[in-house]
């Protein structure tokens, strides 16, 4: 006599025959809001910039074989700081340290994401860094 | 790595913002003025919870960009540095 099929099973069976889910997105939604609730730090181009800063940093950080290059992301940083030369000093100051915090904040946020999902988020990076398309800084 | 960049990056400030000497540096620490501003950065973060629906918008199938972040995403996967780059410059 067959043995029952018990809730188990049958729930096994369903989770075996469902349609893949889509993948979870790496992206730290409250972080983010987080992070920007207060509106922009910089102008559209150099938060992006600071963006890919933090990003490289962060996969340099967590993914075997990637380096960043050094000389590049530091004229990429100053490039954004440059935004406080035409200040006073003791504005400069202030203004580069926003900045800087927000670096802090978007690098420290891309560790969380790569760290929650390592082998996806380095390979993701790999494909970056293959994208003929795409001036990456890492060496 | 990030203080790397952080250190080179304000290695070679000093060039942009001569003003900025090491003195200067010193003496801003010394005033509280750096302190200051990195108190009113972390502070003023906002405790509301809006939801910003027109956050984020596709310029392509499986892209999302988010404009507060000025950053855009592969749909179920992570930062696209490359489309980033596209949108944001």
């Amino acid at each position: 006599m067959p043995r029952p099929i018990t809730a188990c099973a049958l729930a096994a069976a369903l989770a075996a025959t469902a349609a893949p889910a889509l993948a979870q997105s790496q992206r730290l939604q409250a972080a983010w809001d987080a992070a920007t609730a207060e509106g922009p730090v910089l102008e559209d181009a150099a938060a992006a910039r600071l963006n890919q800063i933090a990003y490289h940093s962060a996969v340099d950080g967590l993914c075997e074989g990637f380096e960043i290059d050094v000389a590049e992301i530091s004229a990429a940083a100053n490039a954004v700081l440059a935004d406080a030369a035409a200040l006073d000093p003791e504005a400069a100051m202030a203004r580069q340290a926003e900045i800087l915090v927000a670096l802090g904040t978007a690098h420290g946020i891309f560790l969380a994401e790569g760290s929650l999902n390592p082998a996806a988020f380095c390979a993701e990076a790999a494909a970056v860094r293959d994208d003929p398309a795409f001036d990456d800084h890492w060496r | 790595m990030i203080g790397c960049v952080l250190a080179g990056a304000l290695a070679l400030a000093a060039p942009l913002a001569p003003q900025a000497r090491a003195n200067d540096v010193g003496a801003a620490i010394a005033a509280g003025v750096v302190g200051a501003a990195i108190g009113a950065s972390l502070a003023k973060k906002s405790k509301s919870r809006h939801k910003h629906a027109d956050d984020r918008f596709s310029p392509a199938a499986g892209v999302t960009c988010y404009r507060r972040q000025r950053a855009c995403y592969k749909d179920g996967g992570g930062f696209a540095a490359n489309w980033t780059h596209r949108i944001y410059g």
